[in-house]
């Protein structure tokens, strides 16, 4: 975008006049620096064509042959002041309570699981980290295996799944949290004798946690996926549904998983869309970022409840879906810039066309039999992975 | 106006910082000197609530520990040795950053923000860089960006650590010299450890020597800029000269000249 300097910035005296030699007056400036939302605008557009492809595609694609016009006419029955349309009660069927809830939640994974990637990298300045980073994988998982094991009714299953992920990154951010602070607290408090400002230690505690979180979260991974290895182990009977649930599927949405998970994905959105200036702070670093008045603990707490919410909530109904939370974000980046205000709602975007168009993939390429969609992400995306890694050297700017 | 007490930082067994107690009036420009591991930097971390310490520091009239971050930040500006440069930020989006303490959280930045960051791009000749990467900007030019996104805070206090370490001689006195107006137009407070002695003399109004964590000395640079003084602390031979213009200027003697051990070294 382009911005005319400020008349009183461009004509005001100048009391030095050192500067005034190699200062650069010629007249009416034209500034395109502050994109703001021009900058967002394009990408945000792609994306969106991209995910209203995805959903036409992702409802009239399927193994079932409906006509294009018995589509409309499915969708349009559901319009509330609909004009009087007849279609058969299969295809209606079909498109409402199997397709569309399914491109509709894939949609809805696909968001979350890119968005808290995005989250995550910008809030541990890791490009690698993905929304699993901090056990919300190992926890659902555990979850989800004592259900299927203990042969508990199917409906507790994302409950349960829920429950673990959500637990699990509690454990990891209290433990890793406490274990940072109170090692430099008490260090503190031992040195200076005379008893430390709590205040103080309190403040740079907040910029001395990050690689305490990460560890702590690789330990209670480890432990919640021992535990789970070990029910399933125990219980080999039902392998194969833990084994189906660990890959990732969307094979059995339903509208009543949509209204489930649909309030955590709103208020996981909400909140880490509102925190996207606060992100671009953090890229100039911890340290930093505090001097220039931003609360580093405070902003990290809420981002990673924000991203865990809406993770856990992916995770709960379609299981482990592994790389969209890598590679989208970072895709963004590539291509848009790194400025969180474009990776974080451009990713969600780019997220859900990205699963809805996978999940199509999924259930066509070996049709009638699906592929795992956890499948197809990673294969996609181990590859996408090292072609991230090489382009690093040239841009390193990317966590 | 920055007044310390007591203050004391320690790593481990190490005592950074000892006893000291400094206080920086409104619109001084005060130069920390001392040797290398002296608590130079400590003490300005310190002061801008970096590092844990014991005793106070107050910040026009307000105990800096009480204040949150936001409120220091309006305070205080730190300008950092090694800044952390997004190369794929833009000038204009990196001195951006400064407004933070004046956006609500939620906030984005206002039209007024914008203006007062091309304001001061302007007044730091940066304007025709706003749209460049950082990546693109050499040591000189990203020195005064990071000086642009100080000042964008409009803080009234500057907290400077060696602003000047990566430039070379005459970037170092235009920057200087460019801290220095800026101090004047806006009456700001100046602190800043800096390891130049000749330039710490020149610009600073006073000079605070530390050596091993505690203050040695302070006053006027002349009072300071000593040879028997900074041979003490410095453990060199170390000369000062007078310049005809009266300028004090710093210089090293060889310790042994010539050098034995060279002249073994060229002939075998």
């Amino acid at each position: 975008m382009s911005r005319a300097l400020p008349a009183d910035g461009a004509e005001r005296e100048d009391p030095g006049a050192a500067l005034t030699s190699t200062r650069q007056r010629s007249a009416p400036v034209v500034l395109p620096a502050f994109k703001g939302r021009k900058q967002v605008a394009r990408p945000m557009t792609i994306a969106l064509a991209l995910l209203i492809a995805a959903l036409v595609a992702g409802t009239s694609i399927g193994p079932a042959n409906v006509p294009f016009s018995a589509i409309f006419a499915a969708l349009a029955q559901h319009l509330p002041w609909h004009p009087a349309i007849s279609v058969s009660a299969i295809n209606s069927a079909i498109i409402w309570q199997i397709r569309l809830p399914r491109v509709i939640l894939g949609a809805m994974v696909g968001a979350m699981l890119a968005g808290g990637g995005a989250a995550y990298q910008g809030v541990f300045r890791n490009p690698l980290a993905d929304p699993y980073l901090l056990g919300v994988a190992a926890g659902a998982g555990l979850g989800a295996t004592v259900v299927i094991v203990s042969g508990g009714n199917p409906n507790l299953q994302p409950v349960a799944a829920f429950i673990g992920g959500t637990g699990a990154v509690a454990l990891t951010y209290s433990l890793g949290a406490s274990t940072g602070r109170r090692r430099r607290a008490g260090r503190a408090n031992q040195r200076n004798g005379r008893g430390a400002d709590a205040a103080w230690t309190g403040r740079t505690a907040a910029t001395a946690g990050t690689a305490s979180v990460l560890l702590a979260g690789v330990a209670v991974a480890a432990l919640l996926t021992a535990g789970q290895t070990y029910l399933q182990q125990q219980h080999s009977q039902t392998l194969q549904s833990v084994y189906a649930w660990i890959l990732g599927e969307l094979s059995g949405a339903t509208w009543s998983q949509v209204t489930l998970i649909l309030p955590y994905v709103i208020i996981s959105a909400a909140v880490l869309v509102a925190h996207r200036r606060l992100l671009d702070m953090l890229r100039v670093g911890e340290a930093e970022a505090a001097n220039l008045g931003v609360n580093v603990a405070r902003l990290r707490l809420i981002v990673v409840i924000g991203a865990t919410l809406g993770t856990a909530a992916a995770v709960s109904v379609s299981g482990l879906i592994g790389f969209v939370g890598i590679i989208v974000p970072h895709l963004i980046r590539l291509t848009a810039g790194a400025s969180y205000r474009v990776v974080l709602p451009v990713s969600m975007v780019g997220g859900a066309a990205f699963l809805v168009l996978t999940d199509i993939a999924a259930r066509t390429l070996q049709a009638p039999a699906e592929l795992p969609i956890g499948v197809l992400t990673a294969a996609i995306g181990a590859p996408f992975f090292l072609f991230v890694l090489r382009s690093r050297r040239a841009r390193p700017d990317i966590s | 106006m920055i007044a310390t007490c007591d203050l004391r930082v320690a790593f481990g067994a190490k005592v950074a910082l000892d006893d000291v107690n400094l206080t920086v009036a409104t619109g001084e420009w005060v130069g920390l000197i001392g040797p290398n591991g002296a608590g130079k930097t400590t003490l300005l971390r310190a002061i801008a609530q970096m590092t844990a310490a014991s005793g106070k520091v107050v910040i026009d009239d307000h105990p800096a520990s009480a204040l949150s971050q936001r409120r220091l930040a309006k305070l205080i500006a730190f300008l950092p040795q090694h800044p952390v440069l997004p190369p794929d930020m833009t000038a204009a989006e990196y001195v951006l950053l400064g407004r933070n303490p004046h956006i609500s959280y939620f906030g984005v930045e206002s039209a007024a923000d914008r203006t007062i960051c091309l304001g001061l791009l302007d007044r730091l000749a940066l304007t025709h860089m706003a749209d460049r990467r950082l990546a693109t900007m050499s040591g000189g030019e990203a020195q005064r960006l990071v000086l642009a996104r100080a000042l964008a805070q409009e803080a009234p206090i500057l907290l400077l650590d060696e602003p000047t370490s990566a430039l070379d001689l005459g970037r170092r006195v235009e920057a200087l010299e460019l801290i220095d107006e800026l101090r004047q137009e806006r009456s700001l407070t100046v602190l800043s450890a800096i390891h130049d002695l000749t330039l710490a003399g020149q610009f600073a109004e006073r000079l605070v020597l530390l050596s091993e964590g505690r203050i040695a000395a302070e006053g006027e640079p002349e009072s300071i800029l000593r040879p028997d003084l900074l041979s003490a602390h410095y453990g060199a031979g170390i000369g000062v000269v007078r310049t005809p213009e009266g300028e004090l200027v710093v210089i090293t003697h060889r310790r042994r000249w010539p050098v034995p051990a060279l002249q073994l070294i060229v002939d075998p």
